[in-house]
């Protein structure tokens, strides 16, 4: 594997969907104009551009609002249940058997190592660390070839349940 | 050809782009969301490879490099018969796309065909720093960071 570097901070996309968290916003909000506008076009829908363009806002106002609103807690970006997601027994038993095929009667040991590393328990692993999971198994293989033999076996999995 | 191979890429979450490039700095083949402007893909992709290849010249072993521009993130990774660049928004999954390019170019290999492509176009070596993709500011810059100009842009 090369060097890596991943950006663990969150900005605001112009294409995320907010909602506000509570039907009532807490009157000790402290909100600007700009803000209450913005709270104002949340349907659960509109997408940050949409709200931006309608509003009339520039990039850096559109990014410093819902960056506000995010950090006083009163939004939820739809799409976030997803990330609450869980891999389903069958699915976990797929990744599993893919490995054992592999690495041999290891694999299971091996797989609860790194579930204890990424602090989850069977049966309960969120979808969002599908990808590190196999990434953490795969590092586990040492034959390159076998590495991606495992990968393709496991792909079907990843394209139902991770990719558009 | 070659992206029918990096098709679970344009599939992923947050992808607005992708593109491969030969290791002479010429592009294979793109893809772009219809949502996103195909037009900067490519200059996108080219200051990439060039940022790339800074990085490779001070440490031949960067293999994966993540570049955030003002709409999102970059993610570009090399192989040993090309590059690919994934254009996204800011919440790009770089595991996952490890994951698919890892298949992908595993399959792109064995492909014959492919093979007989590269064959045809690649001179050998990664050229991206040449004078002719540089403009002055680039070529200052290099020089700042004492990297052998001279061998870079010749």
């Amino acid at each position: 594997m090369g060097k890596n570097t991943y950006s663990t901070d969150y900005l605001v996309d112009d294409q995320d969907v907010f909602e506000l968290i509570s039907a009532r916003v807490p009157a000790n909000s402290n909100l600007r104009q700009l803000e209450w506008a913005v709270i104002a076009q949340l349907d659960g829908k509109k997408t940050v551009k949409a709200i931006a363009d309608t509003l009339d806002l520039s990039k850096s106002e559109t990014r410093e609002i819902f960056q506000n609103l995010i950090d006083k807690g009163l939004l939820n970006r739809v799409g976030d249940e997803k990330e609450r997601e869980y891999l389903t027994e069958e699915e976990l038993a797929q990744l599993e058997q893919g490995f054992l095929l592999v690495m041999g009667p290891v694999a299971s040991l091996l797989v609860d190592e790194v579930l204890n590393e990424l602090n989850c328990k069977r049966p309960k692993v969120p979808l969002s660390l599908l990808p590190v999971l196999i990434e953490f198994l795969s590092l586990e293989i040492e034959n390159e070839k076998k590495r991606v033999k495992f990968q393709k076996s496991i792909l079907p999995l990843v394209r139902k349940r991770l990719l558009k | 050809m070659i992206l029918e191979y990096f098709k679970d890429l344009t599939h992923a979450p947050f992808v607005d782009a992708v593109i491969v490039f030969d290791h002479s700095g010429r592009v294979v083949q793109k893809w772009a969301s219809p949502d996103f402007n195909a037009k900067i893909v490519e200059a996108l992709g080219l200051h990439i490879l060039q940022t790339f290849a800074i990085l490779r010249l001070g440490d031949p072993s960067v293999k994966e490099i993540v570049v955030q521009w003002e709409r999102g993130e970059i993610y570009a990774r090399t192989f040993s018969q090309l590059t690919l660049v994934v254009v996204g928004k800011s919440r790009l999954n770089f595991i996952l796309l490890r994951l698919l390019s890892n298949v992908a170019i595993d399959e792109l290999n064995a492909n014959p065909r492919f093979q007989k492509l590269i064959k045809k176009r690649a001179p050998g070596q990664q050229d991206v720093l040449n004078k002719k993709w540089l403009d002055q500011i680039e070529i200052e810059y290099l020089q700042k960071l004492s990297i052998p100009i001279k061998m870079a842009t010749e």
